[in-house]
């Protein structure tokens, strides 16, 4: 009964987005190239079926490898600029920079560098899915109270005890948010890298679909990337959950989603 | 042949933007072995930096700090330490966070939890063990953290403003606790607070320290029988400690 109670509000919303759209075409009548019904994206989308997967799998290809680079060196980099000052001063400047820069505005020159294909997306998600899980990492390592270094000082354990017990748990929480942020930002710079320079894949299908001027299928595929994204998101909540059954679920950082 | 905690004219200044600051003057003090010595005096008369210098978490600038006649450089052995916040681990349990010494020193586990679950029992958290400390109040989170520091059996413990975080009831529950504590397991205890009541309430003798001029202005004894209850603070001479205490605090010399 509970758990109903809470769902019926995002039921809700998400009734009245499609609600309001579905009576804008009834009552505008627009052209269907310009906004169509939601009956005409579902026919498209099922007209379509055999050759959805192939486009399907080559973005989830793209998002997942950029991702996971995004998260392996996220982390590394974050260990390495908490735990050496010089690396710290010569590296914090340089990703600073390069966050400021609109990391969008690289991808035609990726696309010169690594040609058409998967290696230009994964790239691209790579760089724009990076940032967060770096910073937010470096955060947690770093976010101990001072008073609890202090207590480790004074039992004399050791850096690795205080590394593996202590600052490692305790960036569990930043690094999940981290990583649900780089989630949606993987998914961004996959399809932008399929934009660009790719032959495959939802990216390329959305502007396929624009040139010929076939919204319901680009709204499809549209459709299909927002379904990716959540369940990656939707799996990264669940690995959370599990990983930091500390965090409750009411207060923590989890119940801002 | 030394007291057990010598303090011999300790003193610490901070360099902060090319201005040296004084954060404690020249400071000297005595504590025997069982004794329980109270700190009081307001905030930046440099309480915890004498408390952190005698935990030898911090260095002092000038002076020496002996305890059972070694100098202390680095954090002794058979110390334990209570701060203002509990400093718990949250991804703990109770169990397990008062393990946290033993682990961190290598020892078997095995030996520990025995005593680890007599003192959860001790400071009044049976059946909590398995908690985890989201799950408890202020008071009860300090109670682990208390646990926590008699682990490993000190002879010395530290508290710097252990009670200072929670309400004024938890607060004078929490000191009849302590002393029961420290009836039962006579460590010596240097307690570092802002509270004149308390001070006076737990200690056999209280240091008042003052800001201007710094350091310690005066030690008082505490001649009030044993155990005191909750209405010893009714007492006359317990009145007069107090209305002592804070014309030393307040008015210059």
């Amino acid at each position: 009964m509970e758990r109903l109670a809470r769902a019926w509000p995002p039921v809700l919303s998400f009734a009245v987005v499609l609600l309001v759209w579905q009576g804008a075409v009834w009552i505008f009548r627009p052209a269907p190239f310009l906004l169509p019904g939601l009956d005409r994206v579902g026919q498209r989308l099922v007209e379509f079926g055999p050759n959805w997967p192939k486009h399907v799998l080559a973005t989830v290809e793209s998002i997942l490898l950029g991702f996971l680079i995004a998260v392996v060196f996220g982390v590394a980099g974050a260990v390495a600029i908490v735990y050496s000052e010089t690396l710290r001063r010569a590296i914090t400047p340089l990703l600073v920079t390069l966050q400021i820069v609109p990391k969008i505005a690289f991808a035609p020159l990726v696309l010169v560098w690594f040609g058409i294909g998967l290696a230009s997306k994964v790239t691209i998600a790579f760089l724009i899915a990076f940032f967060p899980v770096l910073i937010n990492t470096a955060v947690g390592l770093v976010q101990v109270e001072p008073d609890l270094l202090d207590l480790a000082r004074s039992i004399k354990a050791s850096p690795t005890w205080v590394f593996f017990k202590i600052r490692f748990p305790n960036s569990l929480p930043y690094f999940f948010a981290g990583l649900r942020v780089a989630s949606t930002l993987a998914v961004i710079g996959a399809v932008i890298g399929e934009f660009v320079g790719s032959d495959v894949g939802l990216g390329y299908l959305i502007v396929i679909a624009n040139n010929q001027l076939d919204t319901p299928l680009g709204i499809a595929s549209i459709f299909l990337v927002s379904v990716i994204g959540l369940v990656l998101y939707g799996v990264i909540l669940a690995v959370e959950r599990l990983c930091t059954p500390w965090v409750s679920a009411e207060g923590g950082l989890q119940a801002l989603i | 042949m030394g007291a057990f905690i010598e303090i011999r004219e300790v003193a610490k200044h901070f360099h902060a933007r090319a201005e040296r600051r004084q954060a404690l003057r020249a400071t000297s003090l005595d504590v025997a072995e069982g004794e329980f010595v109270s700190i009081v005096g307001p905030s930046g008369c440099g309480k915890t930096t004498l408390m952190k210098i005698v935990a030898g978490l911090l260095p002092p600038s000038a002076g020496e700090v002996r305890l059972d006649g070694v100098p202390v450089h680095l954090p002794p052995d058979g110390v334990g330490i209570v701060f203002q916040s509990p400093t718990l681990l949250k991804w703990r349990t109770v169990l397990d966070n008062v393990l946290v010494p033993a682990e961190a020193a290598g020892r078997s586990r095995r030996q520990y939890e025995p005593i680890a679950r007599d003192l959860i029992r001790l400071v009044g958290l049976e059946g909590f063990a398995g908690h985890y400390p989201r799950e408890l109040s202020g008071g009860m989170q300090q109670r682990v953290a208390i646990s926590r520091a008699l682990l490993l059996e000190p002879r010395l413990l530290l508290m710097d403003e252990p009670f200072g975080a929670l309400d004024a009831m938890t607060r004078e529950e929490m000191n009849l606790e302590l002393q029961r504590i420290w009836e039962q397991q006579r460590k010596t205890v240097l307690f570092i607070t802002h509270s004149i009541d308390e001070a006076v309430f737990l200690s056999d003798r209280v240091v008042v320290m003052t800001l201007r001029p710094g350091g310690v202005r005066e030690i008082l004894d505490i001649q009030l029988p044993r155990p005191r209850g909750l209405h010893v603070r009714e007492h006359p001479r317990f009145v007069e400690y107090v209305g002592r205490i804070r014309d030393l605090i307040f008015t210059k010399s």
